[in-house]
C-alpha cells in the first residue's frame, strides 16, 4: 500500500532530475562567461534560500540573520584556508587564550588549508552550533522573539567582521584561495566550478526533499499547521525548531563557503542585514514550505534586476512592494501559484 | 474504580488571574474504566486537561501517572509516557492527509532520526512503511480507510472527531483524554461515538470524556466526577451522581429543570429542553 506521501516524494525527484538536466546542458547554450557568474551566484543563493525556507516554511519562525551565518562561512574559508592568514597572532592577542590554545588551533589551521573540505565542514559545525545558542532561548517562547534574536545577531556579526581587522581584514576584506580538492584547485573562471557549485545545489535539494518526507518532516508540518495538537501528539516542538534553524545556518555557511572561494575575496558588505532581507524576500515570493519556493523566488529576485538595471536605487524599494503584494495576493508564493494552476489544468483534464 | 490505578489526580489548583479555575481537584482512575468529567460551562473541565496533559502547568498539586510524576513534563514528554487526547474544538493539521495526520501521532511510537531521514536510509524507509500501514489499520477500525488519501480538512465533522481520536490511538496510549466527543455530532453518529469509546476501553485504554451530552456520559461511564466552580462537587456511579440533589443544583439548577420523584428512578432532574440540561 503506497501513501500519499510515497507519490509526493517521487514527483520531487522528477523536478530534481530535469533541473539536474537544465543545469548540465545549459553551459552548451551559455558560453557567456557573465551569464555563467549569473547562474553561478543564483546557485549560491538557492542554497541560502533552501535553508531559510526550511525554517520559515517548516518552522514557522524567520530569520533576519541567515546574512551573518552566510558571511560566517565564508570568513571562515578565508580564515582556515588562506596560508597567509594569521589566526595564531590574533589569538594571541588575548592575553587569557592559554599556549596550548593557540597553538592547536595553528595545527588546526594548517591542516585545514590542506583540507578544504574540512575547513567547509568545521565552518558549517560552527554556524549550526551559533545557531542553536540563539535558539535556544528565543524558540522557547511563542511568537516572533526568533526574528528579533537573529536581527540583532546579524547586525553584531557585521561589526565583528568590519571591526576585528587582524583576524577579518577589516572594511577591505582579505583575499581567499581557490578551492582546493582532490590535489586540484578549482578555478572559479572555469565550467568547474559552475558545475561543482550546482553539484553542492543538487545533494542539498535532495537532502531537503528527503527531510521533508521524513517522518521529522511530517513532524515539522504538524507544528506549522498547529504547535499544541503537534506537542500532544508527541512531537517535540522545540527540539524539532532548533534542529530545523540549526541545519538552516549550516546550508547558508556551505553557501558562504562557496561564495568566499567563488569571488576569491571576502569583504563585510555582501553579508549585512539588507541581504538578509533579500533573502526573506526570495522565499516568500517563491513560496514557504515549499522546496521548489527557494528555486523560484530566487530565480526571480536574481534575474530580474539584470534587466531592471535602471531601477537599482530602487531595488529595496521594489522588493519592499513585492513582498507586500505576494503576502497579500499570493501568499503561498510562486510556487503556490504554480500548485494551483495546476492542479486546475489536470482537473480540466478530467 | 475498574483495574489498578493509572492515573491519581492529587490536589491540583490552578488560577487565571483572579479567576480560580480549578481548586485542590483531586480524582483517580483505573486501568479498564471510563471516567465521565462533567460540570457546567467553565467548571474547569477543559483546563483539568490541559494540566493532565501538559499544555499547562498548575499552581500547585501533582499528576502521578503509572505511578510517577508527570506534573512538570512537556506536552510531548506526556504523550511518550501513554496520554493522548483530543480536542474540544477538533485540532487536525490543515494541509495533511488523514493517513498522514495519524501517521503523526505515532511520533512518540518511532525512531527514524535526522541523519538516517536525510539519507532515506534503508531502515527509514522500512520504518515509513510500517507507520504507513499501522495508520492504515488505525483508519480501518475506524471505517474510514477509504478517506486515507483525502484532506483532513475535507472530512465532514463527524470523521474529523473520529479522526482526532485515530491520532490520539497512533500512540498507543494508555489514557485516553476525550474532550467533548460527542459534540456537534448527529443521533446515529452519537451512538457511534459511545460504542467507539467502549471498544478502547475494552482494548485496555483507560478514558476520561469530559461531555455535554448526559445520555451518552450516563451511558458509557463507569464512573462520573463532577466539577463545579473549579471545585469537585460529587463523585460516584452515574445513577449515584444523576441523582445527587447537589449536582442537580448545582448543574441542572436553573428554571428549565427540576427535580422529579419518580417510584421505579428515585430523584430525577427533568428538562424542558430535552437536552439533558446541556
Amino acid at each position: 500500500m503506497r501513501g500519499p506521501k510515497g507519490r509526493g516524494m517521487k514527483k520531487d525527484y522528477v523536478a530534481l532530475a530535469a533541473i539536474t538536466a537544465l543545469v548540465c546542458g545549459l553551459p552548451l547554450f551559455v558560453s557567456n562567461i557573465y551569464y555563467l557568474s549569473v547562474l553561478t551566484i543564483i546557485a549560491i543563493h538557492i542554497i541560502l534560500a533552501l535553508g531559510l525556507n526550511l525554517v520559515m516554511g517548516y518552522a514557522g519562525q524567520i530569520s533576519l540573520g541567515h546574512a551573518a551565518f552566510y558571511g560566517i562561512g565564508a570568513y571562515m574559508s578565508l580564515i582556515l584556508t588562506s596560508p597567509r592568514h594569521e589566526l595564531t597572532a590574533w589569538l594571541g592577542e588575548f592575553s587569557w587564550m592559554p599556549e596550548f590554545a593557540v597553538a592547536a588551533a595553528g595545527a588546526f589551521q594548517h591542516f585545514t588549508a590542506q583540507h578544504m573540505i574540512a575547513a567547509a565542514a568545521f565552518a558549517a559545525a560552527f554556524t549550526g552550533a551559533l545557531a542553536l545558542i540563539v535558539g535556544i532561548p528565543t524558540l522557547k517562547l511563542k511568537g516572533h522573539y526568533l526574528a528579533m534574536a537573529t536581527l540583532g545577531l546579524g547586525i553584531i556579526i557585521q561589526i565583528v567582521f568590519i571591526e576585528e581587522i587582524a583576524l577579518t581584514g577589516g572594511p577591505t576584506g582579505l583575499s581567499v584561495p581557490y578551492f582546493r580538492i582532490l590535489g586540484r584547485d578549482l578555478d572559479p573562471n572555469t565550467l568547474s566550478y559552475y558545475y561543482a557549485v550546482w553539484l553542492v545545489v543538487i545533494a542539498l535539494t535532495l537532502l531537503a526533499i528527503h527531510l521533508v518526507h521524513s517522518r521529522l518532516g511530517r513532524a515539522l508540518r504538524a507544528i506549522r499547521a498547529d504547535e499544541t495538537a503537534a506537542a500532544a501528539s508527541g512531537v517535540p516542538v522545540m527540539r524539532m525548531k532548533l534542529m530545523v534553524f540549526s541545519i538552516s545556518a549550516m546550508y547558508a555557511s556551505v553557501a558562504g563557503t562557496l561564495y568566499a572561494h567563488y569571488i576569491t575575496h571576502v569583504n563585510p558588505s555582501p553579508f549585512g542585514f539588507m541581504f538578509s532581507v533579500k533573502l526573506v524576500t526570495m522565499v516568500v515570493v517563491g513560496g514557504m514550505g515549499s522546496i521548489w519556493g527557494a528555486l523560484l523566488g530566487v530565480g526571480l529576485l536574481d534575474v530580474l534586476p539584470q534587466f531592471l538595471t535602471v531601477f537599482e536605487d530602487y531595488e529595496m524599494l521594489i522588493f519592499g512592494a513585492v513582498l507586500i503584494i505576494v503576502m497579500m495576493t499570493a501568499p503561498r508564493g510562486l510556487a503556490g501559484l504554480l500548485d494551483a494552476a495546476w492542479r486546475r489544468a489536470a482537473g480540466e483534464r478530467k | 474504580m475498574r483495574g489498578p490505578e493509572i492515573i491519581r489526580i492529587a490536589g491540583v489548583t490552578k488560577a487565571f488571574g483572579g479567576v480560580l479555575a480549578l481548586s485542590e481537584v483531586d480524582a483517580r482512575v483505573g486501568q479498564d474504566e471510563i471516567l465521565g468529567l462533567i460540570g457546567p460551562n467553565g467548571a474547569g473541565k477543559t483546563t483539568l486537561f490541559n494540566v493532565i496533559s501538559g499544555i499547562i502547568a498548575p499552581d500547585r498539586g501533582d499528576v502521578v501517572f503509572d505511578g510517577k510524576p508527570i506534573t512538570r513534563l512537556a506536552p510531548h514528554q506526556i504523550n511518550a509516557a501513554g496520554i493522548a487526547r483530543t480536542f474540544q474544538n477538533v485540532r487536525l493539521f490543515p494541509g495533511m492527509t488523514v493517513q498522514e495526520t495519524v501517521m503523526v501521532g505515532m511520533h512518540s511510537r518511532t525512531r527514524a532520526g535526522l541523519v538516517s531521514g536525510l539519507l532515506k536510509l534503508p531502515s527509514e524507509r522500512r520504518e515509513e512503511r510500517a507507520v504507513r500501514d499501522r495508520a492504515l489499520s488505525l483508519l480501518h477500525d475506524l471505517a474510514m480507510s477509504d478517506r486515507a488519501s483525502d484532506l483532513a480538512s475535507n472530512l465532514p465533522f463527524g470523521k474529523m472527531r473520529a479522526l482526532e481520536i485515530a491520532r490520539a490511538l497512533a500512540s498507543e496510549p494508555r489514557l485516553l483524554l476525550l474532550d467533548e466527543p460527542a459534540a456537534g455530532l448527529n443521533h446515529a453518529e452519537t451512538d457511534r461515538m459511545a460504542d467507539t469509546i467502549r471498544g478502547i476501553r475494552d482494548r485496555g485504554i483507560a478514558v476520561i470524556v469530559v461531555e455535554h451530552d448526559m445520555r451518552l456520559v450516563m451511558e458509557i461511564s463507569d464512573r462520573v466526577v463532577v466539577l463545579n466552580q473549579g471545585r469537585k462537587l460529587a463523585e460516584g456511579l452515574p445513577r449515584e451522581v444523576q441523582n445527587n440533589p447537589e449536582v442537580i443544583a448545582a448543574y441542572l439548577g436553573d428554571a428549565a429543570c427540576h427535580v422529579k420523584d419518580t417510584p421505579e428512578r428515585g430523584s430525577v432532574a427533568e428538562c424542558a429542553d430535552g437536552e439533558g440540561g446541556a
